[in-house]
C-alpha cells in the first residue's frame, strides 16, 4: 500500500514535472523569438538584397555580351520586380543595427512614408524594366535599367543605408 | 546701314546671354560634379539648397556646412567674386580669417579660373534663403581658427590652376583634374594623418569617415580595385553599380548623383585617370 502510494505520488510528480517543463519550453519559444526576429529578418533581408543584386549583374552581363542569353532578360526583369515588391516587407520593426549586423539606416523606420515612397519607386521601375523587357527593345531596356539603378537601388541606398 | 545697326544691337543683346547662360550651365556641371550640395544642403525634408548642411563629424569635433545661398544677412550674398576665389583656393573667409579643412579647399585650390568664375555664376542664380549657419562644436583645442595658418603651412598647396581644367588636356589630366580637384575622392579615401592632413604616401588607399570605413580605391588587387574592369567603373560612376551586383549608399551614393552627370569623354577621362593611381597595400575595408 505504502509502496504503491509513494509509486503513484512519484508518477504524479513526474507528470507535473512534465507539464511544468512544457508550459517553461512554451514560454521561452515565446518569449525568445523577440529577440532572434530580428537577427533572422536581417538576414532573410540580406538574402533578398543579394538575390536582387544577382539578377542584376546578369541582367548587366548579358547586355555587355558576357554570358547568357537575351531570351532570358525577361525572366531576370521579373524575377526583379517580384523582390521588389517583398522588399517592401523586408524592414520589420525590430530589425535594426539594434538587432544585428546591418547597414539599413534608422531613417527607414523614422520616416515609414518616405522610404515606402523609395521602395514604391523600386517597384514600378522594375515592373518597367518588366514591361520593357516584354517589348524586346534592347535599347528601351538598356535606359529602364540605369532607371531602376539610380531611381530604385541608388536612390534607396543613399538615403537609407548606412554605406 | 539700319541692318547692320539691328544686328549689332541683336549681337549685343544675343550674345552677352548666351554666353552667360553658358557659364552658369558650366557651372552647375562643376557644382554637380563637387557635390556642394553633400554637405552644404540638409537631406531633411524639403531643406533649401545649400542653405546649410547636416552635422560632419571628425576627430575634432562636429561641422557643418554653412548656407552658402546669395542672402545677404546668413550665406554669401554680400561677397565679391574675388572673395569667393580666395575662400575656394586659400580657405580664406572675406575677413581674412581662415576656414577648417573640413571644407576642401586643400583639393579646390587647383581649379581654374574660369571654373570658379562660371561655378560663382551658377551660385548667384541660386534661391538666396535666410538660415543661420549652425555653429561648429570643436574640440578643444583645435577651435582656435589661428592654427590653421600652421595647418596651411603643412598641407595647403600652393594655388596652382591644374592643366587638366582645359577641356583639351589630355584624358589622364582632365581625369586627374575631376579627381583630385572637383569630385575630390581623396577627402574621404585617402587616410589622413593625425594632425588631419591627408596621408599622400597612401593616396586612395583607404580612410575612415564618421567611424565607416572609406574602401581601399588604388589598384591593388586584393585591398583595391585593381581586380576591377573598365566596365565595372563606368557601371559605379554612372548609377552606383558595383561589380557584385549591389549598389553603394549613404554619402558614396550621394557621391554617384555627381559623377552620374559627367559628360562621356569627362568620365572616360576619370576611368583612365583611376587606372593610373598605384596599387598600394592598404587593407582599410573589404566592403562586406
Amino acid at each position: 500500500m505504502w509502496t504503491y502510494q509513494k509509486a503513484h505520488y512519484a508518477g504524479q510528480k513526474a507528470h507535473y514535472a512534465g507539464l511544468l517543463l512544457i508550459l517553461t519550453l512554451t514560454l521561452t519559444a515565446l518569449t525568445m523569438p523577440a529577440q532572434a526576429d530580428g537577427a533572422g529578418a536581417i538576414a532573410y533581408r540580406k538574402a533578398v538584397m543579394s538575390s536582387v543584386g544577382g539578377h542584376l549583374k546578369a541582367i548587366v552581363g548579358i547586355l555587355k555580351g558576357q554570358g547568357g542569353d537575351k531570351v532570358h532578360l525577361l525572366a531576370h526583369a521579373e524575377s526583379l520586380a517580384a523582390l521588389a515588391v517583398i522588399t517592401q516587407d523586408a524592414f520589420p520593426l525590430g530589425s535594426d543595427a539594434a538587432a544585428g549586423k546591418t547597414d539599413a539606416a534608422a531613417r527607414i523606420w523614422e520616416k515609414p512614408q518616405d522610404f515606402k515612397r523609395a521602395t514604391d519607386a523600386f517597384i514600378s521601375e522594375t515592373a518597367a524594366l518588366a514591361a520593357a523587357a516584354k517589348t524586346g527593345d534592347l535599347r528601351a531596356f538598356g535606359k529602364q535599367l540605369g532607371v531602376v539603378g539610380k531611381v530604385g537601388c541608388k536612390g534607396c541606398h543613399s538615403a537609407f543605408r548606412s554605406k | 546701314m539700319a541692318v547692320a545697326a539691328l544686328r549689332w544691337l541683336v549681337v549685343i543683346l544675343i550674345f552677352p546671354t548666351a554666353a552667360l547662360a553658358d557659364a552658369v550651365n558650366r557651372g552647375q556641371y562643376l557644382f554637380t560634379i563637387a557635390g556642394c550640395t553633400n554637405c552644404h544642403t540638409s537631406a531633411k525634408d524639403a531643406a533649401a539648397t545649400v542653405a546649410g548642411g547636416d552635422a560632419l563629424k571628425t576627430p575634432f569635433g562636429t561641422f557643418y556646412g554653412p548656407n552658402i545661398t546669395p542672402d545677404p544677412a546668413t550665406g554669401i550674398g554680400t561677397w565679391s567674386l574675388a572673395d569667393f576665389k580666395r575662400a575656394m583656393r586659400r580657405g580664406q573667409r572675406p575677413d581674412g580669417s581662415l576656414y577648417f579643412p573640413v571644407f576642401p579647399y586643400t583639393s579646390y585650390s587647383a581649379m581654374s579660373d574660369q571654373d570658379l568664375d562660371h561655378l560663382w555664376r551658377y551660385l548667384q542664380t541660386l534661391p538666396a534663403v535666410n538660415k543661420p549657419s549652425t555653429a561648429h562644436q570643436i574640440r578643444w583645442p583645435f577651435g582656435w581658427r589661428g592654427s590653421m595658418r600652421f595647418w596651411n603651412w603643412l598641407y595647403l598647396p600652393a594655388a596652382v590652376e591644374h592643366p587638366g581644367a582645359d577641356m583639351t588636356a589630355t584624358a589622364v589630366e582632365r581625369g586627374q583634374y575631376i579627381a583630385d580637384h572637383l569630385a575630390h575622392c581623396g577627402e574621404c579615401h585617402t587616410p589622413r594623418t593625425i594632425l588631419g592632413g591627408r596621408d599622400l604616401d597612401r593616396y586612395w588607399a583607404g580612410g575612415v569617415v564618421e567611424g565607416d570605413d572609406v574602401p581601399n580605391i588604388t589598384a591593388d588587387n586584393e585591398h583595391g580595385i585593381g581586380e576591377w574592369s573598365t566596365d565595372d567603373l563606368t557601371m559605379l560612376l554612372s548609377i552606383g553599380m558595383l561589380p557584385d551586383g549591389d549598389f553603394v549608399g549613404g554619402s558614396m551614393g550621394h557621391v554617384i548623383h555627381g559623377t552620374s552627370a559627367l559628360t562621356a569623354a569627362d568620365q572616360a577621362a576619370l576611368i583612365s585617370y583611376i587606372r593610373t593611381v598605384p596599387a598600394k597595400r592598404h587593407d582599410i575595408a573589404k566592403r562586406k
